[in-house]
């Protein structure tokens, strides 16, 4: 705090008279004397309400019901949009269920149809299998080996238990001159059931342990 | 009451040792209007109209120095919403008028920006529904450079009328720094006076 400071603090205790104030500091404190002179008179230069009329009007608004105001206002544009959307939902909807129905696929739920990062890198073409189809699954559960054993190309049949991988019931048929034995080779040569891919006669891979 | 009749008619006559807080440590009028205070939070209207006569003068100063013009609307608003809002009122130790302060400063602001939303607030007076004293405007206009805080304490302590004490806390300070934050204010004001002259 400065000297001046200080004694503009005591000159507002009335411990320092403002004639020594101004004698102490000159022009500095006669800069804020003069403000603060201004201030005060132009403060008291504001005219003040009649407090009575002031008091009858503001009773006046006090015992008007406060203004509802509502959150939103009705927007007719929101009914249509809302009627639109939902005829484009049911259309879809419509469309969907007659483009299975074409298909002859089973009605399935719009769940089990979505694509997984499972349905892609299983299934119907395990480590040793080839590609083939993946038709829609009916169930979550099921078997989760693939290869041998029946097909799923053209259809599920009723009652059969897809994979959860959606690769169980999506076994390739085989090649008719495969003679893998049913290890899910779809080649023609014959490996012995080794599953390894190379031309006939080749000798399966050490991994066989052959 | 002194605190009443210091708030309502006496800024004019302000001395010097009226602001440092000096006739602050008014306990029978502080107690008196909590008292006012709680029987409003009541309901009771009397009361009300008590505070409102006491604290009139006090808010109608901030309204001419805010909005550059008379404006009993604007008036009327504030202790509208004074009297909606009471129950919200805690009495923690800040005057009723640093709480009256803060309304205020909204109805303030909000009348600046319905009035004039395009335009500088400079130019308000001119189209105010009241001409304004020069003086008013050029202190009004010098004011509007301060910070946010000296601006709070030269309204208190000059259009309200509070002391060192109050506007501290009012404002969660000490009355120390009050004075200090006042006298910054007054050289500031000096500086853009002297720019401006």
């Amino acid at each position: 705090m400065s000297e001046l400071d200080r004694d503009l603090g005591a000159w507002a205790r009335e411990e320092l008279s403002r004639e020594q104030l101004l004698a102490e500091h000159g022009t500095a404190a006669t800069a804020l004397v003069a403000v603060h002179d201004r201030l005060t008179g132009a403060a008291a230069a504001v005219a003040v309400p009649s407090a009575e009329a002031g008091w009858a009007a503001l009773l006046a608004r006090i015992d008007a019901p406060a203004p509802v105001v509502p959150l939103r206002r009705p927007r007719p544009s929101r009914a249509l949009s809302i009627a639109v959307a939902a005829a484009l939902a049911l259309a879809g909807i419509a469309f969907a269920a007659s483009r299975g129905w074409h298909d002859g696929s089973p009605v399935v739920s719009p769940a089990t149809t979505v694509p997984t990062v499972a349905d892609q890198f299983s299934g119907s073409h395990g480590p040793r299998g080839a590609p083939g189809p993946t038709p829609p699954r009916t169930s979550p559960s099921g078997d989760r080996h693939s290869g041998s054993g029946p097909s799923a190309r053209g259809g599920t049949p009723p009652g059969a238990a897809p994979g959860i991988d959606g690769g169980g019931s999506a076994k390739p048929r085989d090649d008719p001159r495969d003679r893998d034995q049913g290890t899910g080779n779809d080649g023609s040569h014959n490996d012995h059931g080794s599953g390894n891919n190379g031309p006939e006669g080749s000798p399966p891979p050490e991994s066989h342990g052959r | 009451m002194e605190v009443s009749a210091f708030r309502g008619n006496a800024p004019a006559n302000i001395s010097a040792p009226s602001l440092d807080g000096k006739g602050g440590d008014e306990p029978d009028g502080r107690e008196h209007e909590r008292a006012l205070v709680r029987r409003a939070q009541d309901g009771d209207r009397d009361a009300f109209g008590e505070l409102y006569r006491t604290h009139l003068p006090a808010v109608s100063r901030l309204v001419r120095f805010r909005l550059g013009a008379e404006d009993e609307d604007a008036v009327s608003e504030i202790f509208l919403r004074a009297w909606r809002g009471l129950q919200s009122y805690r009495d923690t130790g800040v005057p009723f008028a640093a709480w009256l302060y803060g309304i205020a400063r909204h109805v303030a602001i909000d009348s600046v920006r319905r009035r004039g939303r395009d335009e500088p607030q400079d130019e308000l007076p001119e189209r105010g529904v009241e001409p304004m004293t020069a003086e008013i405007l050029t202190l009004r206009g010098a004011i509007e450079h301060l910070p946010t805080e000296q601006r709070q304490v030269i309204e208190l302590k000059y259009l309200v009328g509070m002391t060192n004490e109050e506007v501290a806390a009012a404002m969660g300070t000490t009355p120390g720094a009050v004075n200090a934050k006042q006298w910054r204010a007054l050289k500031a004001l000096a500086d853009v006076l002297e720019e401006r002259a």
